[in-house]
């Protein structure tokens, strides 16, 4: 199997299985702008992709924007390759996780879907729930998800709202994620540290 | 950005059980912050069963010794399982510069020394030291000497395998400062830079949102290319580092109004 898939944002070439990308937004439509391009490419790809939903861009909104491209979103949920559920659905099971129970939940989800035949696992995780006490908690779960994913067939993209992020919040993500998807005025692309 | 181990989120935690070999930095204003952050290392060494050796100045010793009683620290008892106060910094660096300037072969030399005698006094879980002779040495104007006993030090960390804490007084806030507090922070694996984390992450924070704005577009990428310090620090302090190299020209704007916003109990550096 190919160690490379398409990252589907526009200006951005091909990423390694196991990378693990971060993304600041301003709005609804930005966050848009990064993850339908993101689960189009996904689909195409083959991978089963499973997209975890949270203002403002909750679950039934994602499922619109994705079929105003041109996907048959239905049918794709209906066969197992797409999961859209909004972070309260999915809180309610996982929730009560610790950090490195959710990312063994990860792993197994990776098992079953190269085991059903898919290419991968492709997902995503909106934090505006998160509150500022929960902070250096989901951090840590951040770093155990950049260890644990490393070498798996498994692409994540994580998104944050930048209103909700001081300058030392960045930083903290950033330091946590293989690269930064971002969208300057010219077009996406990724930074990658130095 | 050079990928380093996350940081810890609060200084105690750092102090509690630092890694073996690691040479830990802690940037103090305030005296109070020192003798808490020196004392925290020592209660939780000698929970830990490991030996803790202390080499400050007279006036420190005593202030740590005071804190330690605060904290209900039986100094008797604390020095036969394992606490050993070696005694004031500056005999030992007259000592060590009776025939000149201090050769760092010399100091290290001494470190092995007492590493040896403190390990053939018991079966310690582990070793851990703090000292200020980098500190009282660069208060004196002698930076260079400095540098030479913090390379000493790093290396006889990770030779030993113990953890040796270093505090170093600095206003943080102070932009003369930063050259050789970056130099100092080089040469450790961690380093603290303020007792509350929280405050001055806040303060930090709302400086840059003030003076840069949002961290995006050419932003971003200074901040994903920028190499580091190579050593685990809040993002806090990292970012402050940062904007030093990548807009000079701003950074005296972001610490005063970082050292503005500080919360009152920590303006002084603590």
């Amino acid at each position: 199997m190919p160690h490379m898939t398409d990252c589907g944002l526009p200006g951005v070439k091909d990423i390694p299985y196991g990378v693990h990308m971060c993304n600041f937004y301003r709005d609804g439509n930005e966050l848009a702008a990064a993850l339908v391009p993101y689960f189009a490419a996904g689909l195409r790809a083959s991978e089963r992709c499973i997209w975890i939903t949270a203002d403002p861009l909750p679950a039934a909104e994602a499922k619109a924007r994705l079929a105003a491209t041109g996907f048959d979103v239905e049918g794709a949920v209906a066969s197992g390759a797409l999961v859209v559920r909004d972070h309260d659905d999915w809180y309610a099971e996982a929730g009560a996780l610790k950090g490195n129970q959710v990312v063994d939940l990860w792993l197994e989800e990776e098992q079953r879907a190269l085991a059903a035949g898919y290419a991968g696992l492709r997902i995503t995780g909106n934090v505006t729930f998160l509150r500022a006490e929960e902070w250096e908690l989901f951090m840590e779960y951040e770093s155990l998800v950049q260890r644990a994913f490393h070498g798996r067939r498994i692409v994540t993209l994580c998104t944050y709202d930048l209103g909700r992020c001081g300058a030392a919040e960045v930083l903290d993500v950033m330091r946590r994620h293989s690269c930064t998807l971002d969208r300057p005025d010219h077009g996406w692309q990724i930074l990658t540290p130095a | 950005m050079q990928a380093v181990a996350p940081p810890h989120s609060s200084w105690q935690e750092l102090l509690a059980s630092p890694a073996s070999g690691s040479h830990l930095l802690q940037m103090y204003g305030c005296q109070d912050f020192l003798a808490a952050g020196v004392a925290h290392f020592v209660v939780e060494g000698l929970r830990r069963g490991e030996a803790v050796l202390l080499s400050g100045t007279a006036i420190h010793l005593a202030r740590i010794r005071a804190q330690l009683s605060r904290l209900d620290v039986d100094l008797d008892a604390a020095q036969r399982h394992g606490l050993v106060a070696l005694g004031p910094v500056e005999e030992v660096l007259a000592s060590l510069t009776a025939n000149g300037a201090l050769r760092k072969e010399d100091f290290s030399a001494l470190i092995d020394q007492v590493l040896q005698a403190t390990r053939a006094r018991a079966d310690w879980t582990g070793v851990r030291w703090w000292a200020e002779f980098a500190n009282t040495v660069h208060a004196a104007g002698d930076e260079a000497c400095a540098l030479r006993i913090e390379e000493a030090a790093a290396e006889a960390a990770d030779r030993h395998g113990i953890s040796i804490f270093c505090s170093a007084q600095c206003d943080r806030f102070d932009a003369r400062h930063y050259p050789a507090l970056e130099r100092l922070c080089r040469m450790h694996t961690h380093i603290i830079p303020a007792n509350d984390y929280a405050g001055h992450r806040i303060a930090v924070n709302r400086a840059i949102a003030e003076e840069i704005g949002e961290l995006r577009g050419s932003h971003l990428h200074a901040l994903s290319n920028w190499k580091g310090l190579a050593c685990e620090l809040p993002s806090s302090q990292a970012l402050l580092f940062w904007l030093r190299e990548a807009m000079p020209e701003r950074f005296e704007a972001v610490l005063a109004r970082a050292k503005s916003y500080v919360r009152p109990a920590t303006a002084a550096g603590a």
